[in-house]
């Protein structure tokens, strides 16, 4: 398979400063974004998914900064530009946003405006990053309205977004990510504030537009189902750093990291038999910013081997296709 | 007589518009509902946004004066009480038997009162003498499984997971007969919602807890529940117990549910392909069933006439016309 690598994300640390202290909001994240392909990025609140998200766009604000790592945009072409070394609001960054990488929010009201009307904004939009006319970048985003599946684009394209449903503001957010045609996308949390039918159409869309346009997709989620539906490979997070990566049959069929044979047995199913009780996770989620030594999971981990889990930070996942786990029983058992 | 018994329920919301906000409409949120909960029985009101499942546990718990309908509970055996009519003053003391779970343990607990004071709450304004409150806010921590020690802390000190249960400690203080949890895990991680679940069912085994809960979630569901009604826009499409519902739905819109839900198992990848359209506008629900429009099944009936809630086999309900003829897909 290996695709091509259109974003490739090496040992990324970002921190936020508090009163408090520093939180080491990811600390040290690695993995490749290929054309064609999904990555399902799936975690607990805390672990750093959205803030990953946010980094590749170099939207993280003051008191959150990228203290490590590198963000390379086409690492197989001789020149990769490096985000990391771009100011996020210099030119080259304002292109790549919206131009290259495409970015979906759980609430597409954070994309739109509600003052102005769905058309106006789409327009605008597509006038940022292509040169048109003003009656062609119209045509473009009634194009746009069409492609994601709004009925009736010529019509909707005069609506505002409060005058539209949920579903349909998804798809809204959806044509405005895809305005300046860009050949990667980020959907953080896409369909979590839908209803379950809504929320099938969505992915299909997604689906579609990917296979169409040869995307490259990293979808983050909290949800297994979705994953188990969308994603080609998988990148499991647990604060701040990915514990485990694998192709999505073998992370269901056989997880490598204790974190992650827990939280799949944890998941609700729609196959549950009645009454079915589910295995957990002692404790909670630790606030990142007390964050345990050693492997992170240790406290909360069934099958830790003590003194060498409370001390040695286990080494990162490795970067080959057939993915692997940040822990010791997963190295000694290669 | 069951424990809760809700018959033709209605409650219409008016939609105003104007300068003297004259009535120009009403919507219903929910319109002719019916279902009923045994004693020591859950039953899992599910449906999208907008389908009225709120609305109806609103009116259950009188938060909501419902339009028409009946609700008929039993506070004690052999007393029957009609919810929906029953006159303020009468009501008081009946709230100790109706208790609720809330979604959000973050807005749901006073940040300034300690867990003890918040579990001991409803005894208090019960006139538990203060001894006896003390041995039964310890009987709750144990059962909600958090320390002793909980009693003297603020909200803050715990996890979402933790308050949560501090939410159940104080819905189970009075011994209610009937608990209605209003999406109780959904605001919770993965790994906290499992212990959450298994607790509910521990909860269930333990007390013969009765429990209407209301949520979206499917999967959800299938483990808590022991009997499923489905809502659609205001009406009630099906309603039988849990297995039999996931396995072979009676009502289209309950197979298209099943069907749109991402089973955790990448082998059963795109297997269905999910329902067309949108949930109807409740203000304007379409003419004769409201699923029609969206229903792979709908024959010129379907669009003209409304189905009334029938029972297609014994203990199972279905509102479609086509409920026994049609073979629906399930997940199993």
């Amino acid at each position: 398979m290996a695709e091509r690598s259109v974003l490739s994300i090496r040992d990324l640390a970002v921190q936020f400063r508090s009163e408090q202290g520093t939180v080491r909001a990811l600390d040290g994240v690695s993995f490749d974004l290929r054309a064609g392909r999904t990555l399902g990025i799936v975690g607990e609140s805390g672990c750093g998914k959205s803030v990953t998200a946010r980094s590749i766009l170099r939207l993280i604000d003051w008191p959150g900064r990228i203290t490590g790592g590198q963000i390379l945009l086409d690492p197989e072409e001789p020149q990769p530009t490096d985000l990391t070394a771009l100011g996020p609001e210099s030119r080259r960054m304002r292109e790549v946003r919206g131009g290259r990488v495409g970015l979906i929010f759980q609430e597409p009201m954070t994309a739109l405006s509600a003052h102005y009307t769905v058309g106006n904004q789409i327009i605008e939009a597509v006038l940022q990053h292509r040169d048109l006319s003003k009656a062609d970048a119209k045509a473009q985003a009634i194009a746009l309205l069409g492609e994601v599946g709004i009925p009736h684009p010529q019509r909707r394209i005069d609506a505002y977004p409060f005058e539209l449903s949920g579903g349909l503001r998804q798809r809204v957010g959806i044509a405005m990510a895809l305005a300046g045609d860009p050949d990667i996308l980020i959907a953080d949390e896409p369909t979590t504030a839908l209803d379950v039918t809504t929320q099938a159409q969505i992915l299909g869309l997604l689906q579609r537009l990917q296979r169409e346009k040869g995307i490259a997709l990293m979808l983050i989620t909290h949800d297994m189902g979705v994953i188990a539906e969308m994603a080609d490979e998988v990148a499991v997070m647990y604060l701040g750093r990915i514990v485990e990566t694998a192709p999505v049959a073998r992370l269901f069929a056989a997880p490598r990291h204790p974190y992650t044979r827990a939280l799949l047995r944890a998941v609700p199913s729609i196959l549950a038999t009645p009454r079915q009780r589910l295995s957990t996770i002692g404790g909670a989620v630790p606030h990142p910013g007390l964050r345990p030594g050693g492997c992170s999971f240790h406290p909360r981990c069934a099958e830790n081997l003590g003194e060498r889990c409370r001390r040695e930070v286990p080494a990162p996942v490795p970067l080959n296709e057939d993915g692997g786990a940040s822990c010791f029983l997963a190295e000694d058992a290669a | 007589m069951n424990l809760l018994e809700v018959a033709d329920l209605k409650k219409h919301f008016p939609i105003r518009a104007g300068l003297l906000r004259r009535e120009v409409g009403q919507v219903r949120a929910v319109d002719g509902v019916s279902f009923h909960i045994a004693a020591g029985e859950t039953l899992a009101l599910v449906g999208e946004s907008g389908c009225g499942k709120t609305t109806v546990s609103r009116c259950i718990l009188r938060a909501q004066r419902a339009t028409s309908g009946a609700i008929r509970f039993m506070p004690e055996d052999g007393r029957v009480v009609d919810l929906a009519t029953i006159p303020k003053r009468e009501l008081r003391p009946l709230r100790r038997h109706v208790q609720m779970i809330f979604q959000d343990p973050y807005a749901s607990l006073n940040p300034r009162m300690m867990v003890g004071d918040i579990i001991a709450e409803p005894l208090k304004v019960n006139g538990v003498p203060a001894a006896e409150r003390r041995a039964r806010v310890l009987e709750l921590l144990e059962l909600v499984q958090l320390p002793a020690s909980a009693r003297t802390r603020f909200p803050h000190a715990f996890s979402g997971g933790q308050r949560q249960r501090i939410g159940i400690a104080r819905a189970l203080a009075l011994n209610p007969r009937l608990v209605v949890a209003d999406e109780p895990v959904s605001a919770l991680d993965v790994s906290v919602q499992a212990q959450i679940i298994n607790l509910l069912l521990d909860l269930q085994d333990r007390l013969r807890l009765s429990m209407l809960f209301v949520a979206h979630d499917l999967s959800v569901v299938r483990h808590v529940s022991d009997r499923v009604a489905v809502m659609y826009v205001g009406r009630m499409a099906e309603v039988a117990p849990t297995d039999a519902l996931y396995r072979s739905p009676r009502h289209p819109y309950t197979e298209a549910l099943l069907a749109a839900v991402p089973a955790p198992d990448p082998g059963r990848r795109g297997r269905r392909a999910p329902v067309a359209g949108e949930v109807a506008d409740p203000a304007r629900p379409p003419p004769g069933c409201a699923f029609h429009p969206r229903c792979p099944y709908a024959v010129d009936r379907c669009r003209v006439e409304r189905p009334e809630l029938r029972e297609v086999e014994p203990g199972r309900w279905a509102s479609c016309h086509r409920a026994q003829e049609l073979s629906l897909a399930g997940v199993t």
